[in-house]
Parts: structure tokens; C-alpha cells; sequence
């Protein structure tokens, strides 16, 4: 019988696929799975509405002569309620579950994972391709709709600055959040939306402990402390939001790896 | 099957890139493979309540070897464990020494083609087999994958994506994603569906080629007639256990201990009837027109005395033919007996 050692020297001769080069080509074969016309459209309009409501409720504070702080308030606090709460978790779930969950469901999954590479670039190269598609799609409508509800008063330079960061680096976590998701659960995308409709929107409300377990909270606190705006619910320093958004995307990966080692591939 | 010409620097069919796996040290065409390139020992597996294998252990050298069930007999299962896809509940699955779920080297030695139909749809078949010979570092990925099509007959160049594909193109872009990497170990789940009888033809004949050249093929198959053209080793699982192995001719002598059923067609066929039931050459008889179809315990001894009887009686005999002389019937009883 041959030992493993022996059984690796008779294929030594063989490239082996390093960490990179495997992540680039999981990372290639993901993102043609999971863009659609269909998702791209839909999303897509998801986030041209927050744009086009953005401008009109700049429009109507501007024309009722609300000061600016009040612009800036509301520029801030519509980036983060349709932005953030909506848009960001939404679009990171649609992209994100399907990258590695669509892949497990209809089988193919296997095309990957009988490979001979590791599993931490399967993992990274699905958070990439699906952080890759959802940026855009996060990010322009979170930064133009709160940009345009300031109707650009003095100091709205601040909330787009605020929302680029706090939309990038949730659709980043969340994307990391949502690619384990969508290999712990069939049908992850349910899961997805029933977490963020009762944990990240109804249990944040039930105190403070709860709200620290939400990943909105910190994405929050970066687009408040950035426009220097008291958003509620946003109480942490703005370092302490970036650290735990990237704790929450590593851990996040770390244990899509593990569940990658011990899944069963149909 | 005549294989497309491989590249300069490779050996033929099956073994483009003999060379470089194999190693040229040992001067052969084949690795330097153990004799049991796949070994189960008291394996089971079970889903809940349900027992999918039960203490199953055998070992395949290289050769094409043929899983032979029903479906739902636990084949694709096995094959499963034996890539690493899922766990055995107990026992062992080694392939070339070592457990593919933990040992990358392996995994890159094994090719698998599924049962199931999923392909990267939007992809065409260049772009899924050239990533499956990227995937496993095969040094010049797009001549391998081109090779790999045209084994299989498939037009590499083809801009169409998969999902275009009918199931016998679908299923050939899969083998040609399994063989694209030049595996020590080849694992077809129902390979040849979808294939026409003449790719069917085709495409055993380079499964043979491989199997010769030393890879370990294992195909799976519940149609019994693809398993005899195979002309392999079979093992015959039914509800989870492994129930026979052989060849087709050891798998025909286990059945001497049953009745088989041979039709005589002769003049006088009552007569006969009562000749062979009154000689003890047959213990159940039944007449359908001019033939008579006999149940016998001992096949052999009714082809020595049918002449005889028969010219005792004045009658003459036009057939003699065995009614259950094929895989299927073997199969059946060797099902029916657990």
C-alpha cells in the first residue's frame, strides 16, 4: 500500500496551485455565477430609488428652510436608514449566500472543492467575488442618496465621506457574514433576510448588549462619527467600529474555511 | 477510439501527460502505483435513519472496475467517500494510501465525474474544463483542455456556454473536466448516460485504454448492459452492501446453485416436456406453443441429455436458449437473495 508521501511524490511534477493562484481562479469561476442580469437589475434599481428619493428629500428640506445641521442630519440619517439598514445587508446577502450556497445547492460546488488547494482561498475567493459585485451596488446609491438629501449644504462633504466608509467596510463584513451563511444553511438567503429583519432591525432596539452583536451599529458609528452627526445607537469610537467590522469579516472566513474542511460535498 | 494527437512530449490516449505523472524514471507508461489504488474496509455510512452503505470493504487495483446497482444501492455514495466528498460513519476509505478529504496530493490524483448534472452553466466548455486543469495545476492548462474535448468529442472552440448543452454533451464535458488533469484515479458516477450508443462504444473504449495504461477507472452503473461491455471487474452492490464481486463469468458461476430457465423449441413439445419433468432434467415445465420453457437446477446436465430425449421421442429439436444467460438475470438473483 502507498503512503500519502509516496503517493505526493509521484505527482511532484505537478504545479502546485498556491494560495493566490487558487484564490484568483476560485475568484474568476465565482463571479460569473453569481452576476445575473436579473440580480444586477434588481438591486440596481433598489439602489437607483434611494438615489432618486435621496435628491427629492433634499430637495423638499431645502425648500422648507431647514437649517444646516438639519441638512446634514437628515442626509446622514437617510444614508443610514435606507443605505445601510436596507441596501447594504440586502445586496451583500443576495451575492454573498449565493456565491458558495448556490454552488453546494445545485452541485457544482464539488468543481472546487475536489481540488488539490486549500480551502481558506475557496473561502477568501468567494467574500472577493461577492464584495467585488456588491460594492458598487452598496455604495453609489448609499453615498449619492445621502450626499443629495444634504442638498450639498456646507459640510456634506463629510456625510458622503461618512457613507463610503461605513457602506464599504459593512458590505465587507456583511459579505464575510452572509458567505458562511450560505454554507451553514440551505436556503441561506431566508436565513439571511430573517436575521436582518428581527436581529439587525428589531433586536438592536432591545439595549445595548444586543445592539453591540449587530454588525449595523458599527457600520453607524463610522458614517456618525465621520459627518460628526448623533445618529443613536452609534455610541462607539470610530476605531473600535473598523476593528470590529474586521474581526467580524476575518472570523467570519475563518470558520467558512473550517466549515469548508468538514462539509459534505454532494 | 481514435484520440486526438497529443501534444509533443506526451505518451497516447489517456496519458497526454503520462509523462510528467508518472514520472520517466520508472520507464513505464503507468505510475508507480500500489496494488490497491482504492481500498474500503468496513465501511458504512448512514444518513440518520437511514443506512446508505453497510459494512462494505473491498479493494480495486488499477483496471477498470464496475459498480454495478440499482439506484439507490449506494453507489454514489461510496464513490463520495472514496473522493473525500463526505465521511464514512465507520471504517476507511483510503485512495492511494491516504484519505482525500485531508490530503490536497491525493485529491489532485483523483478524477471524478458526478451523477449529478450541475455544470458552471455560464461557461463554455473550454472555459470549465480549462479551469478544472487550472485548478489542478496541469502545467499548460489550454492545450490540456483541448485535448481533454477532443477526446470526447466535443469541439473545443464551440462559443456556445454549457447550459446550451444537451445532457450526452453535458455529461461528456464533464468527463473531459475529470480527465483533464491525467488522474491516477479515475471515479465516473453513470458516466455513459446521455451518450448515444456509438459515443457509449467510443467512450468505454478509452476506459479501457486508461484502465490498461494502469489508472484505476471505477464506473458506476445500474444498466446492466453498459457493465458488460465493459468487460471489467464488477462489484455488485444492492441496499447498501457489497453483494458479489468478479467478472461477468465468476459473477454467472455463483448462479449454479438456482434454477435457470432454457427455452427448447422442438416438434412435440408435450412429449418433451414430460420427457425432461420424468428424467429429472427439469423440475418445472410449461409449454408455449412449439417451445418449451424448462426450469433446471442443472443447466449442464439438460444440455447433455435435451439431444438424446429428443431422439428418443422422434422429435427434432430447432432451439435450444438459454433464457437467463445474461448480466440482468444475474443481477437480479444476486438483488432478490439478500
Amino acid at each position: 500500500m502507498s503512503t500519502p508521501a509516496a503517493a505526493a511524490a509521484s505527482t511532484a511534477v505537478r504545479r502546485r496551485v498556491g494560495a493566490v493562484r487558487a484564490t484568483v481562479l476560485c475568484y474568476r469561476v465565482l463571479i460569473r455565477q453569481i452576476v445575473s442580469m436579473g440580480r444586477i437589475a434588481a438591486l440596481g434599481a433598489l439602489g437607483t430609488t434611494m438615489i432618486v428619493v435621496g435628491w427629492v428629500v433634499g430637495s423638499s428640506s431645502s425648500r422648507n428652510g431647514s437649517s444646516t445641521a438639519g441638512m446634514i442630519f437628515d442626509g446622514a440619517s437617510y444614508a443610514d436608514g435606507f443605505g445601510l439598514i436596507v441596501i447594504v445587508p440586502i445586496v451583500s446577502l443576495v451575492f454573498a449566500a449565493a456565491s458558495l450556497g448556490d454552488a453546494r445547492d445545485d452541485g457544482t460546488l464539488v468543481y472546487l472543492w475536489l481540488r488539490p488547494m486549500g480551502r481558506a482561498p475557496l473561502a477568501a475567493a468567494a467574500a472577493l467575488a461577492s464584495v467585488t459585485v456588491s460594492l458598487p451596488l452598496c455604495v453609489v446609491p448609499t453615498v449619492l442618496g445621502g450626499w443629495l438629501a444634504t442638498d450639498f449644504v456646507a459640510g456634506s462633504g463629510r456625510v458622503a465621506l461618512g457613507s463610503l466608509a461605513a457602506a464599504a467596510l459593512g458590505t465587507i463584513a456583511y459579505s464575510c457574514l452572509f458567505v458562511l451563511v450560505g454554507l451553514l444553511f440551505r436556503k441561506a438567503v431566508l436565513w439571511g433576510i430573517a436575521y436582518i429583519l428581527l436581529w439587525e432591525g428589531l433586536a438592536v432596539g432591545l439595549g445595548d448588549f444586543a445592539e453591540r452583536l449587530s454588525l449595523r451599529g458599527y457600520a453607524r458609528t463610522l458614517l456618525a462619527r465621520i459627518a460628526d452627526v448623533d445618529l443613536g445607537f452609534a455610541t462607539y469610537r470610530l476605531v473600535t467600529a473598523v476593528i470590529v467590522l474586521a474581526c467580524v469579516s476575518a472570523v467570519s472566513l475563518a470558520l467558512a474555511t473550517v466549515r469548508l474542511r468538514h462539509i459534505d460535498v454532494d | 477510439m481514435p484520440a486526438p494527437e497529443p501534444p509533443a512530449g506526451s505518451t497516447a490516449v489517456g496519458g497526454k501527460y503520462s509523462s510528467e505523472l508518472a514520472g520517466e524514471a520508472n520507464g513505464a507508461g503507468a505510475p508507480d502505483l500500489p496494488a490497491g489504488m482504492v481500498e474500503v474496509h468496513s465501511v458504512s455510512k448512514i444518513f440518520g435513519d437511514v443506512v446508505a452503505v453497510s459494512d462494505v470493504t473491498f479493494a480495486v487495483r488499477s483496471g477498470v472496475t464496475a459498480l454495478l446497482g440499482p439506484n439507490g444501492a449506494g453507489k454514489s455514495t461510496l464513490f463520495r467517500m472514496m473522493c473525500g466528498l463526505t465521511s464514512p460513519s465507520r471504517g476507511s476509505v483510503r485512495v492511494l494510501g491516504a484519505d482525500a478529504r485531508l490530503d490536497r496530493d491525493v485529491r489532485g490524483r483523483i478524477g471524478l465525474s458526478p451523477q449529478q448534472d450541475a455544470l458552471f452553466d455560464r461557461l463554455d466548455a473550454l472555459d470549465f474544463v480549462h479551469i478544472a486543469a487550472e485548478t489542478h495545476g496541469v502545467a499548460d492548462p489550454v492545450d490540456a483542455a483541448r485535448w481533454a474535448l477532443e477526446l470526447v468529442e466535443l469541439n473545443p472552440d464551440d462559443p456556445r456556454p454549457v447550459s446550451g448543452y444537451s445532457k450526452g454533451m453535458r455529461q461528456r464535458t464533464k468527463l473531459a473536466a475529470a480527465l483533464v488533469h491525467d488522474p491516477d484515479v479515475l471515479i465516473l458516477d453513470e458516466p455513459l448516460n446521455g451518450l448515444d450508443p456509438l459515443q457509449r462504444r467510443r467512450m468505454i473504449d478509452v476506459l479501457e485504454d486508461l484502465g490498461a495504461q494502469g489508472r484505476c477507472v471505477l464506473v458506476s452503473s445500474h444498466v446492466l448492459e453498459e457493465v458488460a461491455l465493459l468487460g471489467s471487474r464488477i462489484l455488485v452492490i444492492a441496499q447498501g452492501r457489497l453483494v458479489a464481486s468478479g467478472d461477468y463469468r465468476e459473477l454467472r458461476e455463483l448462479m449454479d446453485d438456482r434454477p435457470h430457465q432454457v427455452s427448447v423449441e422442438a416438434d412435440k413439445p408435450r412429449n418433451l416436456a414430460a420427457a425432461l419433468v420424468e428424467s429429472g432434467t427439469a423440475v418445472a415445465v410449461r409449454v408455449e406453443g412449439s417451445a418449451v420453457i424448462a426450469d433446471t437446477l442443472d443447466v449442464d446436465r439438460l444440455g447433455r441429455e435435451i439431444a438424446p430425449l429428443a431422439r428418443r421421442l422422434d422429435a427434432r429439436l430447432r432451439t435450444v436458449l438459454p433464457l437467463d444467460d445474461d448480466l440482468e438475470s444475474v443481477f437480479r438473483y444476486l438483488v432478490e437473495r439478500r
